[in-house]
């Protein structure tokens, strides 16, 4: 059983969230709960795996070049596999759907967050909480 | 600080709203039910277009009760469907089970596919029996 998390920085701020939040403010009460439900069940339902390996599952569990990617409604979001835990992707990027092919500056801006959480890997920049 | 955090934060504004958990209900069951369409169809092979010709629809209509994320069924439509695919509709609630999803939920089902579908869905579609 895969789990999924969400990247936080050195500040205790997790990005994901934040920009979930600026893409359900966009939307009426009650659409952001429909993303927000979708969401849910596409993590609970379409992260799977066979025999212990990550299998895509349709358009809304799929690779996009080093990443992965969530999709749902209106929300896409970029994940990596978790260097410290086993079975575990952390979210890096989430961003609203408006063309069909995921745009490089999604792309780029996972990575960027991608190689912060690796470098704070390595240098150990990080206390892990109990 | 962790580099990792959980994700409930991102669906705990909505705990007890009974809007929400329907969402996520409903959200739940139009993920298998549009598989089950997508797999019936396809089962009896028919292209979108042929089905949405038998249903005196467009195409458009057969591609939107296939993707799970428009999540909108009237059971007008799913009877038309079951009676174009040659299936039995059924209707039922059942008392929760604690701790899991169930309730409402529209499926597909025919004898030969019992066995991968066992105990998902009481809604459901069944080939008739001559």
């Amino acid at each position: 059983m895969w789990n999924v998390v969400q990247y936080q920085d050195s500040e205790g701020i997790t990005p994901v969230q934040g920009e979930l939040v600026l893409i359900y403010r966009k939307h009426g009460k009650g659409e952001a709960k429909q993303i927000r439900a979708r969401l849910k069940v596409v993590i609970k339902n379409h992260v799977r795996a066979q025999n212990g390996v990550l299998q895509p599952r349709d358009s809304a569990f799929h690779r996009v070049e080093e990443f992965w990617q969530i999709r749902s409604n209106y929300v896409r979001i970029l994940l990596c596999y978790s260097s410290t835990v086993p079975e575990t992707l952390v979210m890096l990027h989430a961003f609203e759907k408006r063309v069909q092919e995921t745009p490089p500056s999604a792309i780029a801006t996972a990575r960027k967050v991608h190689e912060e959480y690796q470098q704070r890997q390595t240098t150990g920049e990080f206390e892990y909480d109990d | 600080m962790t580099t990792e955090a959980p994700i409930d934060n991102l669906f705990c504004e909505f705990d007890g709203d009974v809007e929400f958990e329907a969402m996520v209900l409903l959200a739940e069951k139009a993920d298998k039910l549009a598989a089950d369409i997508t797999a019936w169809r396809l089962a009896r092979n028919m292209s979108q277009k042929d089905l949405a010709e038998k249903l005196n629809t467009k195409q458009s209509a057969i591609s939107k009760l296939e993707d799970p994320s428009h999540a909108r069924y009237n059971l007008l439509t799913l009877a038309k469907l079951a009676v174009v695919l040659g299936l039995e509709l059924s209707l039922e609630f059942r008392p929760k089970v604690p701790s899991s999803v169930c309730v409402t939920t529209a499926s597909f089902q025919t004898s030969e596919m019992k066995t991968s579908s066992v105990g998902v869905s009481n809604v459901r579609f069944e080939s008739k029996v001559a």
